[in-house]
Order: C-alpha cells, then sequence, then structure tokens
C-alpha cells in the first residue's frame, strides 16, 4: 500500500473522552428485560468488528475508499482501537473492507469488546442458571436502563424527525445491518425507517456508508451460505 | 498476531472437499437413483436413460466453465439470477429470478410427494401402521420448516455419513445388478445410441437434467471457497454423479432385463430398484435402501428448502419482491420470513393434494420435477447465454477453453430445452392431448416474459429499485436498497 491519501490527521490535544461505538453496539443487543444477547453470535461479531473500525472512522484514523480499508499512520488513544488500527496498517495481505471485518471476526472481536467493557466497568460478568441447560453468561451492564439508553435516543430523534448525530447514525446504520432495527424501533411510526435511511444517505460521509454496506454484505453472505 | 490477515481468512475458507460434499448431497444421488430413474423409465417407457445422464454430463462440464469464472466475480446470493442481469439486462433477471424462484419452490414442493410413498412401506412393516402420504408429508414438513429458520451447526457428520451410505449402497446394488443380469447376460441397452435417438430423446436428457440439479449449488460457496477449490468440487460432482447414475440405471436395466424393465417399472415406479436388491442381495439391503431413500428425499427436501429460501431473501433485498422477506432475523442471523413463506406455500399443496386426492408420486413428485427440470434448463440456457456476454467483456482467463466453451454451452443446453418441449408430453408421461402437456410450459413463458414485463415497470416507476437488480450489497448505495 502506498502513501495513505485523504486522511485526515486526528487532532490531539483535545481530551474529548473516545466514543466507544462497539461498546453502544453491543448494549443495544442486550435485551432490556433480561439482560440477554438477542443478537445471534455471528451477527453480533460483524456489528462489532464493524463498530471497531467505525471507531477508527470516527477518530479520522482510517477511511474506506473503492472498498478498500486506508489506515493513518498515528496511534489511537485507545487499547483496543490501536490494536486493529495496528493490524490494519502493518497487515497488508488483505485490504478490503468487508474481508476486514472477517478477518476481525474471525480474531475474537466480541471477546475483545467484551474485555474492553469489563475492564472499563460499563458491564459485570454474570452467570444465570437454566434448567437442564450449560449456565449462561451474561455481560450485563450495572442498570439495565442503560443498555436501551441509545436506542431510545435513536428512536426518539428519528420520531421527530431530528437529526442523529453522526455517531448515532453510524450506529443505528449497523444495527439495520444486523436487523436489531427493528426491535429498537418496533415502538415508532413506520416512517422511521425511511427516514433513518434518508439520514444515512444525506449525512453521513461516504467511508461510513461504505462501512455499513460492508457489513451488510458481510451478514448477507453469511445468511445464505449453507453451513455444514 | 503470528499469523498474517490472510492467513486468518483463509483458515475460515470452505475446503473442495466442503464443496463437493454440499453440491452432492444437494443432488441426492439415491433419490435420482430410486424414483427419478424409475419413474422415467415407467413414463418415457424407453431405455436410453443411461447415455442421457453421459452427455448431459459433458454439457454440464461445458457450461460449468463459463459458470465458475463468472461465479468468481459477481456477488452469488441470488446465483443465476445475479448472473442473468448482469449478462443480459436486468428486466431478463428479474425474468429468471421468477422462473428460478417458481421451479425450486415446484421441485421442493414435488418432493413432499415422494416422502410418504417411501416411508409408507417401512411404517407399515415395522409398526403396522397405514398412514396416509399426507400425513408423512406434514410431518416432514414440520421438520423442514423448523430446520429452515433455525442455523444448524454440526449436521454435516450426519449429513456426509448418510452421504456415504448412499453412494455406497447405490454401488453395491450396482454391483449386485450386474453380477445378476437377466436371461442373455449384460447387454448394451441403455448405453446404445439408437436406444436414445427418436421422440424420446428429449424426454431423456429432461429427465438427465432434472438427475444433476443441485449441481449448481457450488457456485454459492464461490466467496467461501478459494476459486480453484469451486472449480474443482463442481467438476468432481459432475464426473462422479454422471457416474453414479449411468452405472446405476445400466445396471437396473441389465438386471431386470431390457424387455421387462419398462413394465417393471410402470407396475411400480418406487420399487423396481428395491425388489432387485432384495432379489439379489437379500431382504436387509432393500430395507437399508429404502430407510437411506427416506433420508434422502428429507435431506433434498432441506437443501432445496434453503436455496428457494436464498432466492427469496435474495429478491426480497433487491425489493423485487417484498422487501420484508429480504430481511434476517436477528436471533439466527437467517432469511426467517423467506424461509417461513416457502414453508407456507408448500404446506398449502400438501393439503391442496390430499384434499384433490391425487396420487403422490406420478401426480405430484415426478409432474413437479419433471416441471422444475424444465425451469431449470430454462435458467441454464438463460445463464449460458448470460455468461458468453458477461465473459466476453470481463473474463479475466482469455485461455482457449474460457472462449469456446460458453458459447458451446449456450447451444447446446438451448438445443436441448428445445428438443424437451417439443416432447413435453412424453416426458410428463401423459397423453399428446393432456392440458399438461402445453399447460406447463406455457406456465413457464407467461412467468418468464411476467418477469422481463416486471423489471420494465421496475425502470419506469421505481428506478433506484432497477438500478440496484442483481449488484449485491457492498456495490449499492445505501439508499437505494
Amino acid at each position: 500500500m502506498g502513501p495513505v491519501p485523504s486522511v485526515t490527521a486526528p487532532q490531539y490535544g483535545k481530551a474529548k473522552p473516545a466514543l466507544l461505538l462497539a461498546d453502544e453496539f453491543f448494549l443495544c443487543g442486550l435485551d432490556d428485560m433480561t439482560g440477554e444477547q438477542r443478537l445471534e453470535p455471528q451477527a453480533l461479531a460483524v456489528g462489532l468488528a464493524a463498530a471497531v473500525l467505525g471507531e477508527l472512522m470516527l477518530s479520522r484514523h482510517m477511511i474506506i475508499e473503492d472498498g478498500l480499508l486506508r489506515v493513518a499512520d498515528v496511534p489511537a488513544a485507545d487499547e483496543l482501537q490501536e490494536r486493529v488500527r495496528a493490524w490494519a496498517r502493518k497487515d497488508h495481505s488483505v485490504e478490503a473492507a468487508k474481508d476486514w471485518i472477517m478477518v476481525l471476526v474471525a480474531r475474537d472481536i466480541a471477546e475483545l469488546v467484551k474485555h474492553r467493557m469489563l475492564a472499563s466497568g460499563k458491564v459485570v460478568r454474570t452467570t444465570r442458571r437454566r434448567l437442564l441447560r450449560k449456565p449462561l453468561e451474561l455481560y450485563v451492564p450495572p442498570s439495565l436502563s442503560t443498555a436501551a439508553a441509545a436506542g431510545v435516543r435513536i428512536a426518539g430523534n428519528l420520531s421527530v424527525p431530528r437529526p442523529l448525530s453522526t455517531a448515532d447514525l453510524l450506529l443505528a446504520g449497523l444495527l439495520r445491518a444486523t436487523g436489531r432495527d427493528r426491535e429498537i424501533l418496533s415502538h415508532c411510526e413506520p416512517g422511521v425507517h425511511e427516514e433513518l435511511e434518508r439520514q444515512i444517505r444525506t449525512n453521513l460521509w461516504p467511508s461510513a456508508v461504505a462501512l455499513i454496506d460492508n457489513a451488510t454484505e458481510v451478514l448477507v453472505t453469511a445468511a445464505v451460505t449453507p453451513l455444514f | 498476531m503470528s499469523t498474517t490477515a490472510a492467513q486468518t481468512l483463509a483458515g475460515q475458507r470452505v475446503s473442495t472437499a466442503g464443496v463437493v460434499f454440499f453440491t452432492a448431497s444437494a443432488a441426492t444421488p439415491l433419490t435420482v437413483c430410486a424414483a427419478i430413474v424409475t419413474t422415467g423409465l415407467a413414463a418415457t417407457g424407453t431405455l436410453g436413460l443411461p447415455l442421457a445422464f453421459v452427455i448431459i454430463a459433458a454439457v454440464l462440464a461445458v457450461f460449468s466453465v463459463g459458470y465458475v469464472a463468472m461465479a468468481r466475480q459477481v456477488p452469488n446470493a441470488g446465483a443465476f439470477y445475479t448472473y442473468v442481469s448482469l449478462g443480459l439486462g436486468r428486466p431478463a433477471g428479474v425474468s429468471a429470478s421468477w422462473i428460478a424462484l417458481l421451479s425450486y419452490n415446484v421441485l421442493q414442493i414435488g418432493l413432499y410427494g415422494a416422502i410418504g410413498p417411501s416411508l409408507a412401506p417401512l411404517l407399515n412393516k415395522w409398526f403396522g401402521l397405514d398412514l396416509p402420504w399426507w400425513v408423512i408429508a406434514i410431518v416432514a414438513w414440520v421438520v423442514v420448516a423448523v430446520l429452515g429458520v433455525r442455523r444448524i451447526r454440526n449436521s454435516a457428520r450426519v449429513l456426509l455419513v448418510l452421504l456415504a451410505a448412499e453412494v455406497a449402497l447405490v454401488l453395491l446394488y450396482t454391483i449386485a445388478n450386474l453380477a445378476n443380469p437377466a436371461e442373455g447376460g449384460p447387454t448394451l441397452s441403455g448405453l446404445a445410441l439408437g436406444d436414445l435417438l427418436g421422440s424420446g430423446l428429449g424426454p431423456l436428457l429432461g429427465l438427465a437434467v432434472l438427475g444433476f440439479v443441485g449441481f449448481e449449488q457450488s457456485a454459492v460457496f464461490s466467496e467461501q471457497a478459494s476459486p480453484g477449490a469451486v472449480r474443482r468440487a463442481t467438476i468432481i460432482c459432475i464426473g462422479g454423479l454422471c457416474a453414479l447414475y449411468t452405472l446405476s440405471s445400466w445396471s437396473t436395466i441389465q438386471a431386470a432385463g431390457p424387455d421387462n424393465v419398462v413394465a417393471a417399472a410402470q407396475a411400480s415406479p418406487a420399487g423396481v430398484l428395491f425388489s432387485l436388491a432384495e432379489q439379489n442381495l437379500g431382504a436387509w439391503a432393500a430395507e437399508a435402501g429404502q430407510i437411506l431413500l427416506v433420508t434422502s428425499v428429507l435431506a433434498a427436501l432441506i437443501s432445496f428448502h434453503a436455496t428457494c429460501a436464498r432466492y427469496t431473501f435474495a429478491l426480497g433485498r433487491d425489493q423485487v419482491l417484498p422487501a420484508a422477506l429480504g430481511r434476517t432475523t436477528p436471533r439466527t442471523g437467517q432469511p426467517g420470513a423467506a424461509s417461513l413463506t416457502q414453508s407456507a406455500l408448500a404446506l398449502l399443496v400438501i393439503i391442496a393434494y390430499a384434499i384433490g386426492g391425487w396420487d403422490p408420486l406420478t401426480e405430484m413428485f415426478y409432474i413437479a420435477g419433471t416441471a422444475g427440470a424444465l425451469g431449470v434448463l430454462m435458467l441454464l440456457a438463460a445463464t449460458a447465454f448470460a455468461t458468453v456476454r458477461f465473459l466476453r467483456d470481463n473474463d479475466e482467463d482469455t485461455s482457449t477453453v474460457h472462449k469456446v466453451a460458453p458459447p458451446i454451452a449456450a447451444i447446446a443446453v438451448t438445443a436441448i430445452l428445445v428438443l424437451v418441449v417439443a416432447n413435453y408430453a412424453l416426458l410428463l408421461g401423459v397423453p399428446e392431448t393432456s392440458p399438461l402437456r402445453w399447460g406447463i410450459p406455457i406456465a413457464f413463458a407467461v412467468v418468464a416474459l411476467g418477469g422481463v414485463g416486471y423489471g420494465l415497470l421496475l425502470r419506469r416507476t421505481r428506478p433506484q429499485v432497477y438500478d440496484a437488480i442483481g449488484r449485491g450489497a457492498g456495490r449499492v448505495p445505501v439508499g437505494a436498497r
């Protein structure tokens, strides 16, 4: 890969708390009554992989150009983000964003995100015993209403309708890719789906749109490929 | 991380063996040998089927050159539909998608007609139960419908064992049949050109195509397996199935006797293979075959159900069908709505046949199978022409084989299609005056034209949807979906 084109250097010094899209995505997948993860493992992993790449895009460490992932040579603040950034920066055997999502899935991105959330105290690990079945391992926030917060925010803004913040819009796009949007927007008017689509189309920058499309394609391919 | 990203990806890839195994189980060899070959003998009354298998395998091998080359370059969710869209234009693609939906649904639903008659004798023998075919069909329907909306892992070994058992059993039957030929010893009947030529040519070729349906599934893995693996797997499947079908059908003719086999097949189409096995090997062999036939039909039901759901899903995504069908269920990651729709359709047909009192084997399974084969042939022909157009502009491989094979395949498949339609009554086993003789080809033609019309309508009324047809998720701006 040649010199990285058109990646704006990240802004240092501004000690803005890192926005952790993947954490939000994980929480959005939780059932706010039981704390169980409602996304099946593959959808969760693909969503989280795309969300981590999304974090790096929001902090301007990455862009997608012609379907390829381009990475800035500037360290990211968050440990997990930096790990992923370093992988993608140093390893040029895979360049397509779609392939990188699959690589991250294969490298257990879901576990890494869960550990990051555990370490920062956003979730605690509990087990729930079940009759005649293996105990269920749960990662739940101390208060389950936290899990619902992003979804409520997105649904509320789309219902008005009011523009979502860039991060929320990307989150909503990834939730839609996994099918979780139906649950989150279930109590809204049907028009919110078109509103979401309109906002994604007009308000997101091309790399983010490409990220959502790539995540969608990975999930569609998984859905139509027979398992054996 | 010591491994590179490319190695990580390669570790996720499906191997050649995996693709072969999946593709072969989609073709369900025992169902073909025990049900399609014998009902085909009964319906057409001619012996040329073994040679027809060889000819069709050769045509499909030529066809697969262009097919596999194209599969590498386009998104796969819609398979035939995507290829035709890209090669022959979007209206033709919509038309192909409608034909594909109809054909695979007809094939899948027709199989429900086969499972009752194949399980009923066993239930009768073991438990003294005398169940109507539709009760068994509905039980099978429940299994298929439930599995269809779930993501089943680790079922691979079960299917692998079943497939291996099927192939081994068919080979065992073949050897036993050849060891015990009818009076006069083994002859070339069935493999001689004379048996194939004549009015039976089209129907026999059509039946042979029906036997190979499923081979096209290998391209589904064009993104998950290496291109070489898909190519190898396709050729291995076509070659292996060809050998198996040819040997099995030829040996059946030899064992029953070329003069008697048609009468025997007409007397009991589902039983010929097994009564020969019982005669040559003993009751255990026949019983093992009957059990495996049931599991084979069930596996075919599940496999075709998944194919139907995939097509419906791909069309829903492109909004050629209602968009709700193009969504996955978050809890399973599977195309749930598409799967349920197919199941509902199948149930309606089973109920209709049960109420109508029609014969499940000849009037449901065989008619549906031959109708499905006609549809698949139409798809193969359209796809063959699409690969010619597409590869002329996009092929990376400029070897002579890649230049010559697609046009030859297009001409050959079209010729077969014409022959099948010309003698369709013989294929169905009905008189020329039967309404089905022209009804089925006309129905397919109407659906094909309807698809083209709908494609043109989309171009005028919903250009965004029209533009997205056959392009897959990653190649479309989000808004266009």
